[in-house]
């Protein structure tokens, strides 16, 4: 983990020294922001809270065009299936690292800027499942089916582009869509989980969206 | 083609970029979970000889599970059987299946020993059971021996247990 950290510093600070070239007279550190996702508590007011993720995310702004980010939240998952009556729950924090990239550095506006950028999240969370009474083929018996804190460690990657616009003083408004991919999936011998904090539903491959209120320090 | 750096038209450069960016993240997601259309599955054996060769019964088979309310047939009275398909109980460790051989009127019993594991497949696909293979013996009319080839029964259509039959 030292070494990743490590690896990502020296990138970063590789990046950042190649831009120096141009830009010697700005200052290299810019600040940081704070963020909060108010999509993630929108969805489950207006659309559904059968799931939803809750975050924050503080980034830093390297020469106005590089801005490594660390993301965390909170996801939260429960809800009943239509078709078979099967009951998902689960719930446990998550952690996303990465970097987004200003695709207007080299034309600032005050109004914002288009970027794009990646990360790469991690969460441990357990979940269960409820299901109804299954037959036994043999017997003809009905057999409960109840799954209670299988554990699930997953580990994802996102590609994002999103927008930043200045509203008022240090406050903007910004959005990214992203794309999601899952490196280690969690199926066990119970199956896969249906919801990943942080990811969202099951699969390989998934998309986000984000909406924050992001200031300026 | 100097206008095309002009830094007036930098913004909408940067535009387009954003959105071929979230068009290919966009076509990179497409794709979707089909579901199996049988959630039970089955357990796969296949009947051999002694000297390790696939064999056929050369006689009428039965094949009967045995349970507490009457027996339950699985395979009924087929001719030129190599093997059969069958499920285990979902929530018994022991599974007892009768052999009747009609012509030369005997019958072995094989016993099937599992752990089973309850499966979550997905909101949309529902869930199955599935088992792990731990023991498996038989009696020895013309059955010589029971071999557990793979132990692991799920949706891989895969040889699980060999039958081996005296030559």
């Amino acid at each position: 983990m030292r070494k990743k950290t490590f690896s990502l510093c020296l990138a970063i600070s590789l990046l950042a020294s190649l831009s120096l070239r141009a830009e010697d007279e700005l200052p290299f550190f810019r600040g940081v922001s704070v963020s909060a996702d108010v999509f993630g508590w929108i969805y489950p007011i207006f659309v559904s809270d059968a799931y939803y993720n809750n975050e924050v995310s503080l980034s830093a702004n390297l020469l106005n065009r590089f801005f490594p980010v660390v993301e965390t939240g909170y996801g939260h998952c429960n809800t009943v299936g239509e078709l078979y009556g099967i009951r998902y729950t689960t719930a446990a924090p998550y952690f996303r690292v990465g970097l987004d990239y200003n695709l207007q550095y080299k034309n600032p506006s005050p109004a914002g800027f288009i970027f794009c950028g990646v990360r790469a999240g991690y969460s441990r969370s357990t979940y269960d499942v409820s299901a109804p009474p299954v037959t036994d083929p043999v017997s003809g018996l009905a057999v409960p089916f109840q799954l209670s804190a299988v554990p699930c460690r997953a580990l994802w990657g996102e590609a994002l582009v999103g927008i930043r616009t200045h509203v008022w003083r240090g406050f903007h408004l910004g959005w990214t869509i992203r794309y999601k991919r899952l490196f280690s999936n969690c199926t066990s011998q119970n199956g896969n989980p249906w919801f990943i904090p942080g990811y969202g539903v099951h699969g390989t491959e998934t998309f986000g969206a984000t909406y924050q209120l992001i200031w300026n320090f | 083609m100097s206008s095309l750096t002009s830094p007036s038209l930098r913004p909408l450069k940067s535009f387009r970029l954003a959105a071929v960016l979230t068009a290919v993240m966009l076509l990179a997601a497409c794709g979707g979970d089909d579901c199996v259309i049988n959630n039970t599955v089955t357990a796969n054996m296949a009947f051999y000889l002694s000297d390790g060769n696939p064999c056929q019964i050369n006689d009428t088979l039965t094949v009967s599970v045995v349970r507490v309310q009457g027996d339950s047939v699985v395979l009924n009275r087929k001719l030129g059987a190599t093997g059969l398909s069958f499920p285990l109980g979902y929530a018994s460790a022991c599974d007892t299946f009768v052999f009747r051989f009609a012509r030369m009127g005997v019958s072995d019993t094989v016993f099937i020993r599992h752990d089973n594991h309850p499966y979550f497949i997905s909101l949309d696909c529902g869930t199955a059971m599935f088992h792990t293979l731990t023991a498996a013996d038989c009696t020895h009319r013309l059955m010589q021996s029971v071999v557990i080839t793979h132990p692991e029964i799920n949706y891989d259509a895969q040889e699980n247990i060999q039958l081996v039959f005296g030559n």
